[in-house]
């Protein structure tokens, strides 16, 4: 997560978009998380969803 | 157009698949696929491999090691040559890695009389994190911290468990992990102890692998930190972003990933 927040900040005015989808079962200790590391890139909620139902492996 | 078109690697990050996508393939690998695919070095297809030897230290510092070519394990209370043995390569923070521990100690507890090891190793988190996994779980059966190796680089990609006959080479695999598992680990565990030929990778069962060249449903789904809706999505053949706002701001390439923490 620190290195993809590295290259958001490198590469995000160069047209590169990163971004999570956050499969965590606690949203608020994933949030907290995120600002403790100084996430900035975008984090879509994706528990429950079918896009992580169907592709969020491992 | 609704889908995205991965066109460079997929990787593979803590119990998640990084997708990296444009709008575009390209007509050959660029320098960084390229570079990924040489970097990889994984075993495509484990069942019918040998696992490679190791030796490691359980996390009280005793040895752990498993000798490909005369398939004995070296472990806290003594060497054993198992009829089979079962490796567990995880992530101590990984949710189905946590869930299958609980099936894996009952692998070891019931299983140990019918020459059944088990063993776990990280690929991922360090010593600290396994201590804590270990303690949470209950877990009895031996655990090296091996992240940072090129043993766990090479066999922990998607966070398998192997099954080992007693020629060394691996009879089963799988990756993720369901409660009916351990039925499957029993019934192969039977099939090695009467001799008969097991060589089964599991089948998918949840989480599509995404490769190069596959195209990923555009994302609309709720920002986790305002819950405002946000999009990633193809419009008028453009990646853009659509952010809480409803703001669309193009962009050239993406990288993703499906998080755990």
């Amino acid at each position: 997560m620190v290195h993809l927040q590295k290259m958001h900040d490198r590469y995000a005015a160069r047209g590169l978009f990163v971004y999570a989808i956050a499969m965590h079962d606690d949203d608020e200790a994933a949030r907290r998380l995120n600002r403790e590391m100084g996430i900035t890139y975008p984090v879509f909620q994706g528990k429950g969803s079918k896009l992580g139902d169907r592709f969020a492996y491992g | 157009m609704k889908w995205i078109r991965i066109f460079t690697f997929i990787a593979w990050t803590p119990g998640a698949a990084m997708l990296a996508s444009g709008c575009a393939q390209p007509d050959r690998p660029s320098p960084g696929q390229a570079r990924a695919q040489r970097a990889a070095g994984e075993v495509a297809d484990p069942v019918g491999a040998t696992l490679d030897s190791f030796a490691f230290s359980t996390l009280d510092g005793r040895p752990l090691a498993w000798d490909a070519t005369t398939q004995t394990l070296d472990a806290p209370g003594g060497g054993v040559k198992p009829r089979l043995l079962a490796v567990h390569v995880f992530q101590p923070d990984c949710n189905a890695c946590q869930e299958q521990a609980r099936s894996l100690q009952r692998l070891h507890v019931k299983g140990a009389a019918d020459s059944i090891a088990v063993v776990g190793i990280t690929h991922r988190g360090d010593a600290a994190a396994a201590r804590e996994f270990v303690r949470k779980f209950g877990v009895t059966y031996p655990i090296a911290a091996a992240t940072g190796t090129d043993w766990a680089g090479r066999w922990g990609r998607g966070d398998p468990m192997f099954l080992v006959g007693n020629d060394g080479k691996i009879v089963y695999s799988q990756e993720g992990y369901q409660p009916t598992d351990l039925d499957i680990w029993w019934a192969v565990a039977a099939d090695v102890r009467d001799g008969r030929v097991v060589a089964f990778r599991h089948p998918q069962r949840s989480g599509e692998k995404l490769t190069t060249g596959d195209v990923l449903p555009a994302i609309e789904l709720p920002d986790l930190m305002t819950g405002r809706a946000l999009a990633l999505r193809v419009d008028d053949g453009k990646l853009a972003f659509v952010d809480g706002d409803g703001r669309s701001h193009p962009c050239r390439a993406s990288i993703g990933f499906f998080s755990r923490y």
